[in-house]
């Protein structure tokens, strides 16, 4: 296997996209499909992931491709993003669900790891009103059920030793 | 009455409607519910517990467990009633950690029927909650863990010692003067799902009576995987008995075992009815069982022949041990097994060793006693010494020998004394020369997650802030990847030159250096335990301290620990002069990471804590982010950073209630 091989990948509308075996290897879903069959020449198809969803993954891997920690990148919880992602996150909500999924769907953990790093702060310092504005939640507590999960949460964490 | 539950009263229109709505919005990935978990486990505790769960139903059971798996500590001091109000209020707790109050008497005797009580009751409760409405939300936890540290143990185990059968984890530290019988055959009846036990005591613990219930199928294993058994007598044909119906055992830890009753030391003529152990027929006993073991620890306490096996080599030993436990990768010792032969031995296993744990035998107390303070002595470079040459090792608890202050101070800035006056007023440059020797080696284990040690120190006093800041700038660069830490200072040192005793002493203030610690991202325990209960004193305003928590980073707080670093001029003129005086001859070459060095070279200055608490307060970086317990001058209840300020740095509404 050269390490130089391309792969061509397919979105879901159809879409071509030729990338470099590395950068393909990123993806633990690929790698692992590329080692079990060989390549075999053909483009691989991805039903689950749109063509602009697709080029902002590889975007993704191109960045970090020469990464030596890649798959620890972002397994620390304290640890700040990186201004690059930081950046590279900064894209409508929409996008931005695409990205968790692809990244789901392709299994590439730091993709993931950011992803969800950037929901999280989303969350961060709202109210739950907020919250479920922001994301399009629906409240499915009782008025009594959120009074008192409320209230034993109000008091409890002030109580406790 | 506190205790409520909630209801659902949806309608089944309104959740027709929700569905229809769900089915026509794009896909999201809070459908995924590894997502979720991924999401909330980048939330912090406040950010859920005020926000998150409140969003909808999904998000609070998501939460819940990691929510209201909560701990609550508590002092039998406190009164057996209060506790169990508190229970009640609480909906249960998931872990209970009892401490007993120092000194003993039957009034303080360890009861266990209120817990018992309240959580019997809490119990039925949220069972008849689930009965009505299987949806129903419950906030009751169960009692899973007990922790029981110094308790007076009552006289009669079997009568006023039930536990809750819910319990998966029990470690009991009987107090010194606990005069009962252990039944372990009763903890088991009590408790079916017990997965960890502890039992230990000061002195001897007498376990008595079969340690299988009398009445258990033979048949039907424990769920036993933790067995620590330290400072008891024990019947070993009933430890056998058990080790038979035990099949998930992965660690069997019998330290110190006694021969006899009563207080260590205890006459070297053997008496009737002193136990007898076996150690060949345990090893084939063990070898024989399909138990696979991942940590297997024993020894006999021996006044004749410390912690050693009479009529077995050492080696001899250690070689049955791996046999026994080929993977073993945890190693407990008593101080006096701490020999150069030992050390050697632990480099050269097959395994690597990530868990280096000293244990005591005897007597608990804050200071060493001459026996152990003897074998810790002789121990003290050799521990330094493996820790230097073992890079894979990631706990270490060596609360019973002591660390040499000496090997951490590495270019010798313990002379910056006091720095008011000059700081050198005992130190001439042949002191310093003679002091270099054998100082360039750093401890390897940069992957250490849990550092308990002790602090002891030949050469020097340690009652200057200086020495703090070699202490914890020594162990914020070396160990970046500290998850417990728990720093003991004794409350009575001497030293080698005056042999007179003196109280040693750990500075919270800031110029002590405690703020090199915020450099530890990961830390989620934090102990610094110094002096005894008489003399120990805070000693430090809250801003000197507050940095801790995310409320000690006020424009106000930052104001004050900048006007207090202005206020030392004079010291920071003093270090330059000492440093342009000494810095020709401290100069270690250490086989170090670059960064480490970097790190290190500073070691001990006070011009280093001012950058590192302007930094901290120049940036919005939260300190600690992760640190969920703390206690600096209470030995052993250990709360929330916001609580244990509060307790340190009452309010005025605080003391009025």
């Amino acid at each position: 296997m050269s390490a130089h091989s391309q792969i061509l990948l397919t979105s879901s509308e159809g879409t071509e996209f030729i990338i470099d075996r590395d950068i393909a290897d990123k993806s633990m879903l690929l790698k692992c499909m590329l080692e079990d069959i060989g390549e075999i020449g053909q483009a691989v198809p991805l039903p689950n992931v749109s063509g602009p969803i697709l080029t902002k993954v590889i975007e993704y891997c191109t960045h970090h491709r020469d990464d030596p920690n890649f798959l620890s990148a972002n397994d620390d919880v304290a640890a700040e993003i990186d201004e690059w992602d930081l950046e590279y996150c900064k894209v409508d909500q929409g996008t931005l669900y695409e990205l968790i999924l692809a990244a789901n769907y392709l299994d590439i953990k730091p993709l993931m790891d950011l992803t969800c790093k950037t929901v999280a702060n989303m969350i961060k310092a709202k109210s739950p009103e907020e919250i479920r504005k922001t994301f399009n939640i629906t409240n499915d507590f009782t008025p009594e059920e959120e009074d008192q999960v409320r209230r034993e949460n109000g008091k409890g964490s002030r109580r406790l030793s | 009455m506190h205790l409520t539950f909630l209801k659902s009263q949806r309608s089944r229109k309104k959740q027709r409607t929700s569905m229809k709505l769900d089915a026509l919005r794009r896909p999201s990935p809070f459908d995924i519910p590894e997502v979720l978990v991924q999401v909330f486990s980048y939330l912090d505790e406040n950010t859920l517990r005020k926000s998150a769960i409140l969003v909808c139903r999904l998000w609070f059971q998501m939460n819940r467990d990691r929510l209201y798996h909560r701990d609550l500590a508590w002092d039998w001091a406190w009164g057996s009633a209060r506790l169990e109000k508190t229970l009640i209020k609480r909906l249960g707790t998931s872990r209970l950690y009892c401490y007993g109050s120092s000194y003993g008497g039957e009034g303080n005797a360890f009861c266990t029927d209120p817990i018992m009580r309240t959580m019997v009751k809490l119990q039925a409760k949220h069972e008849q909650l689930l009965q009505d409405d299987s949806n129903a939300i419950s906030m009751f936890r169960p009692l899973r863990e007990m922790d029981l540290n110094n308790i007076l143990l009552p006289a009669d185990m079997t009568s006023h010692f039930r536990l809750p059968a819910t319990l998966t984890s029990l470690k009991i530290a009987a107090e010194a003067y606990s005069a009962c019988k252990l039944r372990i055959d009763h903890i088991l009846t009590d408790c079916p799902l017990l997965e960890v036990l502890h039992v230990s005591k000061p002195g001897v613990l007498v376990i008595d009576g079969p340690w299988v219930p009398a009445n258990h199928e033979r048949q039907r294993p424990f769920r036993l995987q933790i067995l620590v058994i330290k400072n008891a007598k024990i019947h070993q044909s009933s430890l056998e008995d058990l080790l038979t119906l035990t099949p998930d055992l992965q660690e069997l830890k019998l330290l110190s075992l006694a021969k006899r009753d009563g207080h260590f030391p205890y006459p070297q003529v053997a008496q009737p009815g002193d136990a007898q152990y076996d150690w060949t027929h345990l090893f084939e006993h063990l070898k024989s069982l399909p138990i696979a073991l991942r940590a297997f620890q024993f020894s006999v306490y021996s006044q004749t022949h410390p912690a050693r096996i009479k009529l077995m080599e050492e080696q001899e030993v250690r070689q049955k041990t791996i046999d026994v436990c080929p993977k073993s990768t945890e190693w407990s010792l008593l101080p006096a097994e701490v020999t150069l032969g030992l050390i050697q031995e632990l480099v050269l296993l097959p395994n690597i060793i990530t868990t280096l744990e000293i244990v005591t035998e005897g007597a608990w107390c804050q200071s060493l006693n001459s026996k152990d303070a003897q074998s810790s002595k002789t121990g003290l470079h050799l521990i330094h010494q493996y820790l230097c040459e073992s890079p894979h090792l990631v706990h270490l608890k060596i609360i019973r020998a002591a660390i040499l202050f000496e090997d951490l101070d590495l270019y010798n800035r313990a002379r910056y004394e006091d720095l008011d006056l000059g700081g050198d007023r005992m130190w001439r440059d042949q002191d310093m020369a003679c002091t270099l020797l054998g100082k360039q080696k750093v401890w390897a284990c940069r992957n250490l997650e849990t550092l308990q040690i002790q602090i002891h120190a030949h050469s020097v006093r340690l009652i200057w802030p200086v020495h703090s800041r070699i202490i914890f700038g020594y162990i914020s660069a070396v160990c970046p990847n500290l998850q417990e830490l728990s720093i003991y200072m004794p409350s009575h040192c001497s030293d080698n030159w005056s042999a007179q005793v003196y109280q040693p002493q750990l500075f919270l203030q800031l110029d002590g250096g405690l703020c090199f610690l915020s450099s530890l991202d990961r830390l989620r325990k934090l102990k610094v335990i110094y002096g005894d209960e008489e003399t120990r004193g805070i000693g430090c305003q809250e801003y000197e301290l507050n940095w801790i928590s995310p409320s000690g980073h006020r424009t106000k707080d930052r104001m004050r620990r900048a006007e207090t670093m202005a206020n030392w001029t004079l010291q920071l003129e003093a270090e330059e002069t000492l440093e342009r005086r000494f810095s020709h001859l401290a100069k270690p070459s250490m086989a170090t990471g670059e960064d480490t060095a970097d790190q290190l070279r500073n070691l001990g200055l006070l011009s280093e804590v001012k950058k590192v608490v302007e930094e901290m307060d120049r940036s919005d970086r939260r300190c600690l982010p992760l640190l969920e317990r703390v206690s600096f001058h209470d030995a052993v209840i250990e709360r929330r950073p916001d609580t244990a300020l509060r307790m340190m740095f009452p309010r005025l509404i605080d003391l009025l209630r």
